[in-house]
Formats: C-alpha cells, sequence, structure tokens
C-alpha cells in the first residue's frame, strides 16, 4: 500500500513539472573572464523577469566562432541567440543562418534609431534587411606614453597632428639602450592592423559596389607604403624580427613603444592588468592625406533563423542589447556603447584614458570594412599581402597589383 | 568455379567473423570516402545542398591556384628533405643508443620524449627557441658569431626551420630501429669480428641488410606521415610569411573550415591521398632491391 502511494506520489510530482513548461534558451558569446561575469550577472536578471525562461551560455574563442555557428547550422542544432562579429557577419546572414529582425522591430515598436546608424547600416543590414544589433564598437585612437612623453618634454599628441607631425616625435623615442645594435625603444608599434595606414591615405580595399579591388590605387599604395616606412625607412616602430611573439599592445605596455593605436576596450581588459609604472591617455589617430581614418569594427547579437523559441529569443535579445547592459559594460570594460543612449554612461567612467571622447570622435572617422560574403577568404588574402609589405624584400606595387588580381577573381565568385 | 559445401561454409563463417570489422571499415572509411570523392565534384559550403560542377574543382586547382601549386612545392620539399634526413638521423641515434652503456635506459628515454609530447606544446617551444631577438638558437650561434637569423619571420628560412624542427622527433624512430637493432643476430658480428671486419664493415653489411625492412618501414611512414604534417605551421605560423610554410594540409583546413569550400578541399584532399600512394608505390617496388626480409628465400 504505502509503495503504491509513493509511486502515485511520484506520478503527481512528474505531471506537476510537465505543466510549468519551460524555456531553454541557448547563447553563444565569445566573451572573456570579466566580459563572462558581467553577462552572466545579467543573464540572470533576465532570467528574474522571465521565470518560465532559463538561459544556457556557451563561450567560445572568437576565431572558432563562424566555423561553429556554420557547422551548428548545417547539423540543424544551432543556439537560439548568438554573438556576431561584424569580421563575420556578412557570411552569416548570406547562408540565411540569421533570422531577419524587422518584423520585430514594427511589432513592438522597436527603436532602432537609439544604435549609431552607420554602424547599423555598415554591418547589421545585408540585402535591405536587418539581421543583428550591434552591443559595442571596436574602435581606434592612438594610446601614448604621457610619463614618458613628459620625461622627453615633448607636447602630449592632440587633434592637429598628422603623420608627419607622428613620425617626427616618433623618432624622438628611438634608442638602443643595451648597445647590441637593435633598437629596443621605438616611436611606435608593430602595427596588427595596416588598414588604419590605408583609410588615412585615402585608400580603400573594396570598390563602393564590392566587385573591385582597390589595392593597387595610389592612395592604398601609399598607405602601404607607410606601414612598411615605419620600420624600414623611419625606423620608428619594430621589425618582424624584433616584434616576433610580442603582441603589438604588449609592446606599448611594458613600455617599449610610445604610442600605439588601439580599440577601446584595451584599456580595461588589456592595459588594467599588463600595464605599470606609468601614465598615459588617448588621443585622436593622426590626419593623413585622406582625413582622420581608422578601421571600425564591433560585436552584435543576433538570433539564429532555425532558433525554435524566437519569440523568447527576441526578448533575451532585447535584454541583451539594452542601454542598461550596454551602460553596464562600458563602466565595467570601458566597451564603446553602440547604442547613443548610453555612449554618456562611457563618458563617465572614471578611469584612464581620460580623453575617452576621442573613442566617440572615432566612430564619426571611422570606415566600415567592406561586407562580402567570402569575407574570411579575403581576410587571408589581404593578410598576406601586408606580411609581404612588411618583410620588405618584394615591390609594393607587385605586391598589390597580385593581390588586386587574385581579390577580384574571388570576388567574381561572389 | 564451384566451391563444395564446406569449402562455402567455412567462407560465410570467415566473413561472420570479420564481420565487425568489416561493417567499422565500410561505415567508417570506405563510405565518407566515397562520400568525399562525390562531394569534390561538387560546391558545397555545408549549408546549402552540394551543387554538382563537374571537374571544376580540378580545373582550378591544376591551372588556376597558385596557392595550391605553392603548398605542394612547400610539401614536396619538406618531405624530400626532412624524411631522409630524419632517416638518418635516427638510425645513427639508435645505433648509439644500441650500445651497452651505464645510463643508456634514462639516455632512451630522454630522446624518446619529443614523441610524446604534444605538438602544440611543443611548437610553443620552438617559437621560444626561433625567436629572432633573443630566441635560443640564435643565442648560440651568435657565440659562433653567425649573424642574426630571421627564422620564423624571414620567408627564405621558415621551411628550413620546419625541417630543423622535425629531427628533433626522430626519437620515435629511433625506438622503432632500437627494436630492429636488438633482433640482428649476434653470431653474424662474432663471424664478422673473427674474419677481421672493420666496425665500419659490420655496419654496412650486416647491420644494414638486417634492419633493412625497418627501414622501409620507416621510410613508408615518414613519406606518409611529411605529407600531413599540420599542427606546427597551423600554431606557429598560419602558412606564413609569404606563403613559404603553407604546407598541403594547412591549405585543405583552411579552404575547408575557415572558407567552407567543402568541395574544393575534398578535391585537395584526394589529389593528397593519389600523391602519397604514387610515392609509396614507388618505395615499394623498389623495395625488392634493397629490402631483406630473414623469411624469404632469395630466388
Amino acid at each position: 500500500m504505502k509503495k503504491t502511494l509513493f509511486i502515485l506520489a511520484g506520478f503527481l510530482l512528474l505531471l506537476g513539472g510537465c505543466g510549468e513548461k519551460r524555456v531553454v534558451l541557448y547563447l553563444t558569446d565569445w566573451c572573456g573572464d570579466q566580459e563572462e561575469i558581467a553577462i552572466r550577472e545579467h543573464i540572470a536578471l533576465f532570467e528574474k523577469e522571465h521565470p518560465n525562461i532559463k538561459v544556457e551560455m556557451e563561450n567560445v574563442s572568437w576565431w572558432r566562432m563562424l566555423d561553429k555557428l556554420m557547422i551548428a547550422t548545417a547539423g540543424g542544432k544551432t543556439p537560439d541567440v548568438t554573438r556576431v562579429s561584424s569580421e563575420w557577419f556578412a557570411p552569416l546572414a548570406a547562408k540565411g543562418a540569421l533570422e531577419p529582425l524587422d518584423e520585430y522591430f514594427k511589432k513592438d515598436n522597436f527603436d532602432i534609431e537609439d544604435f549609431e546608424p552607420k554602424i547599423v547600416n555598415g554591418w547589421c543590414r545585408f540585402n535591405g534587411k536587418t539581421y543583428i544589433l550591434p552591443q559595442d564598437i571596436d574602435n581606434h585612437a592612438m594610446y601614448y606614453n604621457k610619463t614618458w612623453f613628459d620625461k622627453l618634454g615633448i607636447p602630449y599628441p592632440d587633434e592637429s597632428w598628422d603623420y608627419a607631425k607622428y613620425i617626427e616625435v616618433c623618432k624622438k623615442f628611438c634608442a638602443d639602450t643595451n648597445g647590441d645594435g637593435h633598437l629596443d625603444k621605438w616611436g611606435t608599434t608593430g602595427d596588427p592592423l595596416p588598414e588604419n595606414y590605408i583609410y588615412a591615405f585615402g585608400g580603400r580595399m573594396l570598390s563602393d559596389d564590392n566587385k573591385r579591388c582597390l589595392m593597387n590605387t595610389p592612395e592604398a599604395l601609399a598607405g602601404l607604403q607607410m606601414f612598411q616606412d615605419l620600420v624600414f625607412k623611419y625606423k620608428i616602430a619594430p621589425t618582424r624580427e624584433d616584434s616576433a611573439g610580442v603582441f603589438a599592445a604588449r609592446q606599448f605596455t611594458n613600455g617599449k613603444a610610445a604610442m600605439y593605436f588601439g580599440g577601446s576596450y584595451e584599456s580595461d581588459l588589456t592595459f588594467a592588468k599588463e600595464l605599470k609604472g606609468f601614465e598615459w591617455d588617448a588621443a585622436p589617430m593622426p590626419k593623413g592625406p585622406g582625413g582622420r581614418a581608422s578601421r571600425l569594427g564591433g560585436s552584435n547579437y543576433g538570433i539564429m533563423s532555425q532558433s525554435k523559441h524566437k519569440k523568447e529569443a527576441w526578448m533575451l535579445l532585447k535584454h541583451l542589447t539594452s542601454t542598461e547592459y550596454q551602460t553596464k559594460m562600458a563602466a565595467m570594460n570601458q566597451q564603446v556603447p553602440a547604442r547613443r543612449s548610453a555612449q554618456a554612461g562611457y563618458l563617465k567612467v572614471n578611469r584612464p584614458p581620460k580623453n575617452k571622447q576621442a573613442f566617440l570622435d572615432s566612430i564619426r572617422d571611422g570606415v566600415i570594412p567592406p561586407q562580402v560574403v567570402c569575407n574570411q577568404e579575403m581576410k587571408a588574402m589581404l593578410g598576406s599581402c601586408y606580411e609581404r609589405v612588411s618583410i620588405g624584400q618584394e615591390n609594393i606595387k607587385d605586391i598589390a597589383d597580385k593581390t588586386v588580381e587574385d581579390v577580384n577573381k574571388l570576388l567574381r565568385t561572389e | 568455379m564451384k566451391l563444395s559445401k564446406i569449402r562455402r561454409r567455412e567462407a560465410l563463417d570467415g566473413f561472420i567473423c570479420i564481420s565487425p570489422w568489416l561493417f567499422g571499415f565500410i561505415v567508417l572509411t570506405l563510405g565518407p570516402m566515397l562520400f568525399s570523392l562525390y562531394i569534390s565534384f561538387t560546391e558545397w559550403d555545408i549549408l546549402t545542398t552540394p551543387k554538382f560542377v563537374g571537374l571544376a574543382n580540378y580545373k582550378t586547382i591544376f591551372f588556376d591556384d597558385f596557392r595550391f601549386a605553392q603548398a605542394m612545392k612547400v610539401t614536396l620539399i619538406y618531405a624530400l628533405t626532412s624524411v631522409p634526413i630524419g632517416l638518418v638521423c635516427s638510425l645513427a641515434l639508435a645505433v648509439l643508443l644500441n650500445q651497452n652503456v651505464f645510463g643508456m635506459r634514462t639516455f632512451r628515454s630522454i630522446f624518446y620524449i619529443p614523441a610524446i609530447l604534444p605538438p602544440v606544446a611543443m611548437a610553443m617551444v620552438w617559437l621560444a627557441i626561433f625567436k629572432p631577438h633573443g630566441g635560443i638558437l640564435n643565442a648560440i650561434l651568435g657565440i659562433f658569431k653567425v649573424p642574426e637569423i630571421g627564422w620564423l619571420q624571414d620567408p627564405a628560412w621558415a621551411l628550413p626551420s620546419f625541417i630543423l624542427m622535425s629531427v628533433w622527433g626522430v626519437g620515435g624512430g629511433m625506438i622503432i630501429y632500437l627494436a630492429g637493432l636488438q633482433g640482428v643476430p649476434t653470431q653474424l658480428y662474432e663471424a664478422a669480428e673473427i674474419d677481421g671486419a672493420s666496425p665500419w664493415q659490420k655496419f654496412r653489411n650486416i647491420t644494414l641488410p638486417m634492419i633493412s625492412s625497418t627501414i622501409f618501414f620507416n621510410l613508408v611512414m615518414g613519406i606518409i606521415g611529411s605529407f600531413q604534417v599540420f599542427t606546427s605551421s597551423f600554431v606557429m605560423t598560419q602558412g606564413g610569411p609569404a606563403y613559404a610554410t603553407l604546407f598541403y594540409v594547412l591549405y585543405l583546413y583552411q579552404k575547408a573550415f575557415m572558407f567552407l569550400q567543402m568541395g574544393y578541399a575534398c578535391a585537395l584532399a584526394w589529389i593528397l591521398f593519389i600523391v602519397i600512394l604514387i610515392f609509396t608505390l614507388i618505395i615499394l617496388m623498389s623495395s625488392s632491391a634493397w629490402v631483406y626480409y630473414e623469411a624469404e628465400v632469395k630466388k
């Protein structure tokens, strides 16, 4: 008798469990430790507001994330919501892996205008449809070692600087302190993003219709030349041999290079941990013949088209791109918020760099990298072009011509 | 041909006995291989259905892809230099470690360790060794007044760096040679000594023929392994600088999993398969001239 009762009670419990329909949402992200704490807190708030939804987050490395999402889509087992990089938005959207959001905006009267329009138009739309919402913007300004500037009595960089001034000042920092015949102090770092020079000299990767590669135009060639001259002609940046195995940011944080073109998020996520023993700040990028220009990038969130809980996914998406969350991420990690209503919060952060406006301004000055379906392969081709230029053994025009031929062939398959 | 009842029964039993293996082979090896052969004639990005394009992938690979030519060149140079160097070094090492000296077991372990280390960890260590400024290798060469070498940063030195690195991993081959050396009958050496043979004559006329089958095995495995080098270049150079270390399998990986061109990657894989097959067949056919098996009666 007792046994039967137990079984009955068990059944009832089971039934009760079934009655309360709990939705589990899967989220993929690539955040680091510090970001993960913030996002987990924010997700907990969401779960509290929506007790019937549970969010399972999986943290994937940035490099593997596109492959993972593509393969998951092919296998029919995708996450519901995912972080999306501006670097590989186009291939993901083109293959139909993302859910278009325009209907959701209409239904909810969602204010898309609050997001930086340049970003939304730059990499959130594909073939006229909006697929993702921007979270933070990865843009560049020039970090500089204030203490070192003071020591040499050099005035801090400001918005009047152009590349001629930049080269002139950089030279003053270069030195061979241990006398081994190699420079070990430099004006600037070995730059991981030569695009910054190409843009500043008025060059672009592709034509506006994404049909032709423009790397061999006089402007782009001037940018590539500048990138090479930093090392070989002006000798103000470390050579490939000097910087082997040392990230550009670390050349700045360990006091080897006086200036560094970097993103706002590096202030907290890299510098706070590694940088010791000197004061530093940020300044606008130097002006080139093509104006003040630098590369824009950023992270976003979107809904996967195969999600079975799109209504709940949309709620989570709104939560993850809300003004509150972007303000919080800015306060914690100095990520430049993509929502204009959250940018005031970023400016209020009371940690270096003092000149946060330099980063906000660089959204205006920034250039949106081309968004093409074959983005990954094109990036590899351009990367090889930059590498050849940095080795400095071949004629730059030849390298660029070969790259243009290579990329154009690829673009024809689009 | 008609089989007797018992014969047929025996054949059936045989098939039943190997059926687990047969099943695994067909489902896990032959099936995927045939599928990949089919995919190599299509354009496929994993997400959409494969589109049949005939020989287009092969045509592009052979006539319109300088990266394929570069990858093949890099891999061939690597295979044709690292394998002979590896064979000689591991054999020499095995001969040295085959002496009866105190502490020999420890030495054998030390030389074998690189073969069991995870390749990624090994790659990280070599990155530090090859660092141009302040790296260990350049520091040692500096003592002999050798000018600094760019190693992995210099397109001319990147591939030689990898070949140099492969020598470090000869422990795997060494172990197999050691086993071979231990199997050489001592009476042959004794007889040779009585006849007054020099150590070199003993090595040339006894050791080498007696372990020729081991050399053959190491040669085949070495060729196959060196055509499939991937991890070290993936971790250390990503194929750079200027494609100097674009190994074939690395290029295949990039096409398949970074650029999602599965059809093209499958075609690359089949070409690699054929190339390895040809090399193996050449070695196999030449083996009758130089490989000696004790059990085999010479005609």
